[in-house]
C-alpha cells in the first residue's frame, strides 16, 4: 500500500466561530486583537479546538448565531464541540491567548478596554467549572496568531514581526 | 462568511446606491484634504460600497497577519459610529515621508511621531469623509480624536469589530484606492454607523 502523506492546511478560525479537529493539522486563530483564542486538547483522544471570543457576554442582544462569539457560553459550545469528536471534558487542557488592549487614544474609555474584560471572563467561567489555565499569553498592546498543533497538542503564539512561533 | 446570504439587508439596492453616491462625493473631499496637507497629488477612487456583516469585514484585508496601519475614530452627534481608515504598512511609511518631507523611503518604522502624523492624515481624511456625509443628510456630526494602531490586519480590524458589534452587526465598506503623487496606495474606509443612525440614515436616503 502506497501512503501518501497529505499536507492539510491550517484550519482557519474566524471571528466567532469554534473549529474543532483531530489527529492531525492545525487549528489556527489569526491575529487576535481584544478577542481572545480559548484553545483546548484533549491528549488521549488527539482532539482540539479554538473558541475565537469578541465579547465578554451578549447581554440583551445576542444578534449573532456564531457559538464561539462570548465568553459566556462560547467555552461551553466549544467543549460540546469537542465531546461530538471523541474528547472528554475533563482530560481538556485548556490554554488561552489574545485580549490585548488595541485601541488606545485621548477620549476612549475603559469601555473600550474590550481586550481585557474578555480575559477577565474567559478566566472566570474556566475557574467556575474547576478548569486550570496551562498556557496563557494574554494582555498587552499588540495582537497574537494563536496556533494549535493538532497531533501533539502544542499551542503556539506569534505576534507582529516575529518570525517563529513561542509555545505557551 | 457565515449567515451572510441569509441575512436581510439592512438597506434597499436604491438605497445602497445613493449611499455609493454619497462615499464617492466624500472620498473627493476627503482626497483634497489629504493632498492639502501633504503637498502631493491625491486621488481618492471609489470603487464599490458594499454593506457587509461584520465578520466578514476582515476578509477584505487580505493576509490576516500582514502589517497594517488602521486610523479609528468614533463619531457622534446625529449620527454616531466608528469609522477605520486603514493602509498597508508600506503605504503607511511613505505617508510619513510626505508629511515629513522626507525622501521618500526614508521612514522605516512607525515611532510616536509617525503615529501622531498618521493620526492626523486619520483626522483630516475621516472629518472630510464624515462631513461630507453629515452635510449631505444635513445632520450634525462630531469625531473623536484617532486612535493608530500598527498591527496584524486581523488584530486591528478584528478589535474594532468586536467594539461596534455590541451594538451594530453592519458595516459599509468603502473599497477604495488611494492615489498619492502618482503612486497607488490601496486604502481602505469602513464607515459603520450605530444601528439606531443606520435607521436615521436610511430614512434620509430614501
Amino acid at each position: 500500500m502506497t501512503v501518501i502523506s497529505v499536507r492539510h492546511e491550517p484550519i482557519a478560525v474566524g471571528l466567532g466561530e469554534i473549529k474543532v479537529a483531530r489527529s492531525s493539522g492545525q487549528v489556527v486563530a489569526y491575529g487576535l486583537g481584544s478577542c481572545v483564542g480559548v484553545v483546548a486538547y484533549d491528549p488521549v483522544a488527539q482532539a482540539g479546538g479554538i473558541a475565537h471570543v469578541m465579547l465578554p457576554e451578549g447581554g440583551a442582544t445576542r444578534a449573532s448565531e456564531l457559538p464561539g462569539r462570548y465568553a459566556d457560553d462560547g467555552i461551553d459550545n466549544l467543549f460540546a464541540s469537542l465531546e461530538t469528536i471523541g474528547a472528554e471534558k475533563s482530560r481538556l487542557k485548556v490554554s488561552i491567548g489574545g485580549g490585548a488592549q488595541m485601541l488606545t487614544a485621548p477620549g476612549l474609555t475603559d469601555k473600550f478596554n474590550i481586550g481585557s474584560r474578555n480575559v477577565e471572563k474567559v478566566r472566570e467561567v474556566l475557574r467556575l467549572q474547576g478548569i486550570r489555565i496551562r498556557g496563557d499569553s494574554t494582555g498587552g498592546h499588540t495582537g497574537r496568531t494563536v496556533v494549535l498543533d493538532v497531533a501533539t497538542g502544542e499551542v503556539t503564539v506569534r505576534k507582529v514581526g516575529d518570525k517563529e512561533h513561542v509555545s505557551i | 462568511m457565515a449567515n451572510s446570504e441569509a441575512r436581510e439587508s439592512k438597506l434597499s439596492d436604491s438605497q445602497l446606491s445613493r449611499l455609493k453616491g454619497l462615499a464617492s462625493n466624500a472620498t473627493t473631499n476627503a482626497a483634497a484634504t489629504l493632498e492639502a496637507m501633504i503637498g502631493h497629488s491625491v486621488t481618492i477612487d471609489t470603487f464599490e460600497v458594499a454593506e457587509l456583516e461584520i465578520d466578514a469585514a476582515q476578509a477584505m484585508l487580505g493576509n490576516p497577519e500582514d502589517p497594517i496601519a488602521g486610523i479609528y475614530l468614533i463619531f457622534d452627534g446625529d449620527i454616531t459610529g466608528h469609522m477605520v481608515l486603514t493602509f498597508g504598512l508600506e503605504t503607511a511609511l511613505r505617508l510619513v515621508d510626505m508629511l515629513m518631507l522626507e525622501e521618500l523611503g526614508t521612514t522605516t518604522e512607525i515611532d510616536e511621531l509617525s503615529r501622531s502624523a498618521l493620526g492626523e492624515v486619520g483626522n483630516q481624511t475621516g472629518s472630510a469623509f464624515l462631513n461630507s456625509v453629515a452635510d449631505t443628510l444635513h445632520k450634525d456630526i462630531r469625531i473623536s480624536p484617532p486612535a493608530v494602531i500598527i498591527d496584524m490586519a486581523a488584530a486591528v480590524l478584528n478589535s474594532v469589530v468586536a467594539q461596534v458589534s455590541i451594538d451594530s452587526d453592519t458595516v459599509f465598506m468603502v473599497d477604495t484606492a488611494f492615489k498619492i503623487g502618482g503612486t497607488k496606495a490601496p486604502g481602505m474606509f469602513f464607515f459603520i454607523p450605530d444601528s439606531a443612525s443606520l435607521d436615521e440614515m436610511s430614512g434620509v436616503l430614501d
